[in-house]
């Protein structure tokens, strides 16, 4: 059994469609104009201000298709983590060395993958509790890419801090929408899923601690990778602490995840600089598209 | 009899769809609906991948649609045969209905809630997918239950709409649970 699988070679059957997130980003398109209309269907309400590539809220007509690709994205994520876990449970040999992992990281790894194996199954549950079909929106592997990192500190800075840190914010936005709408198997579900995320956090908090107490510039490159990943996967500024953010970063359970005050702080204003960026880039498209 | 339909634009830009293939979706979902005879004409802006579409005109029937409806959601920027014939289709029943007399008589587009406007969605696209096009029952029924309710009530409204072959504006509103006028 090989080490270090390659994200190109996961096993896939003919229903999951790979879409590169460069392709996403080369969208010339642009949502949001100057004197656009407001949203359809609902007299009164104002033209549309907010340049963002995404929103979430149950006031949008488009709200249920949303959720359905939000849990999609999801179940995709549990997928590529599980598979995650399992690599580092195997990739690295068992000891203290810096390439090397410590046999009580990947108990807690094997324990992860359980949780993950789970969450694929209640994610299939779901999916047909809102009428979606595996593999009926596209899927992209920046999970799994992360997990690949050779050093195993910066794989659970990158998987567990950064990306499952995100999950706590899409999960709690999902668990926020599904009371909002009065969906109890989706507020149910996310619950339960979120209290696991939060458990994966806090490993990645607990080793990053661990595994570096006697290497800072161990530590600072994990948290330069953590703060990269961060940054690429913050939904270009959707994620936030504004009341207009359309996922939440939920601090609260960050911080029982591990997470420093401080930490927290800097994503937020992390987010509110890629959504300025955002912003920018959106009305260049609006710019360009309106000189056509 | 032979579909007239008139796509812009001529040449898509910014998306990769295959204007032929969309052209041929299109006049089949419009025989089919019964628009044979009558010139159908469909607008679609490839600047905004947002997926709204509306009726802008009856007679002749004029459709504008966003990029973003017809798209596939597994390949961006591609076109959707299966999604865009529900488009095109929803909104062809939906005219049928406007110009029933004894439908009734429901506001204009952006004069409905989500609610109303979901109900008879369900209704357009339930009859849709008796003649042969999609068949998403559950995810219409999970829309159903975000505008209507989590309930039994509110699935057995979904069960009419979904089955129905003829109703009024004034029983949709009732199944979408519109107090009476």
């Amino acid at each position: 059994m090989r080490k270090i699988f390659p994200a190109e070679e996961l096993a896939r059957d003919e229903r999951f469609v790979r879409v590169d997130q460069m392709e996403r980003l080369a969208d010339p398109r642009t949502a949001w104009r100057p004197d656009a209309d407001g949203e359809a269907g609902s007299a009164g309400r104002p033209a549309a201000k907010k340049k963002r590539a995404f929103e979430f809220s149950p006031d949008q007509a488009s709200a249920p298709d949303d959720a359905r690709g939000l849990m999609h994205g999801i179940f995709m994520g549990e997928i590529q983590a599980l598979e995650g876990a399992g690599r580092t449970c195997w990739d690295f040999e068992t000891g203290k060395g810096d390439d090397e992992a410590p046999f009580e990281l990947k108990l807690d790894m094997a324990r992860q993958c359980w949780d993950e194996s789970r969450h694929c199954e209640i994610s299939v549950k779901l999916s047909e509790w809102m009428g979606t079909e595996v593999g009926e929106f596209s899927e992209s592997t920046f999970l799994y890419e992360a997990a690949c990192n050779p050093d195993p500190v910066l794989r659970l800075t990158g998987v567990n801090r950064a990306l499952e840190g995100l999950a706590i914010d899409v999960f709690h936005t999902m668990k926020e929408f599904g009371g909002q709408v009065g969906d109890p198997v989706l507020e149910f579900c996310e619950d339960w899923m979120l209290a696991d995320e939060v458990t994966h956090v806090k490993m990645g908090s607990d080793w990053l601690r661990r595994l570096t107490e006697q290497d800072p510039d161990r530590r600072e490159r994990a948290l330069e990778f953590q703060r990269l990943v961060d940054k690429i996967f913050s939904l270009n500024g959707a994620r936030g602490e504004e009341e207009d953010s359309p996922i939440k970063l939920a601090r609260r359970f960050r911080e029982l995840a591990g997470f420093a005050t401080e930490e927290i702080d800097e994503i937020a204003e992390d987010a509110r600089e890629e959504r300025r960026v955002t912003e920018a880039r959106v009305e260049e498209k609006a710019a360009a598209l309106g000189a056509r | 009899m032979a579909a007239d339909v008139h796509l812009t634009p001529e040449r898509f830009d910014l998306v990769h769809f295959d204007r032929d293939r969309l052209l041929a979706v299109a006049r089949t979902v419009v025989a089919d609906c019964g628009f044979g005879g009558e010139p159908v004409h469909i607008d679609v802006d490839e600047t905004t991948p947002r997926g709204r579409s509306r009726v802008e005109g009856d007679r002749p029937v004029r459709l504008r649609i966003e990029s973003g409806a017809l798209e596939d959601p597994r390949r961006p920027r591609c076109l959707s045969e299966v999604v865009a014939a529900e488009v095109i289709g929803r909104h062809l029943l939906q005219t049928t209905d406007r110009r029933d007399p004894t439908f009734g008589a429901p506001a204009d587009e952006d004069g409905l809630s989500l609610a109303l406007r979901t109900a008879w969605d369900i209704y357009a696209l339930a009859r849709l997918a008796r003649l042969g096009y999609g068949d998403q029952e559950q995810r219409w029924r999970y829309h159903f239950r975000n505008r209507c309710g989590f309930s039994d009530t509110a699935d057995a409204g979904f069960d009419t709409l979904w089955q129905a072959e003829s109703l009024t504006w004034p029983q949709i509103e009732a199944l979408a649970g519109a107090p009476p006028r």
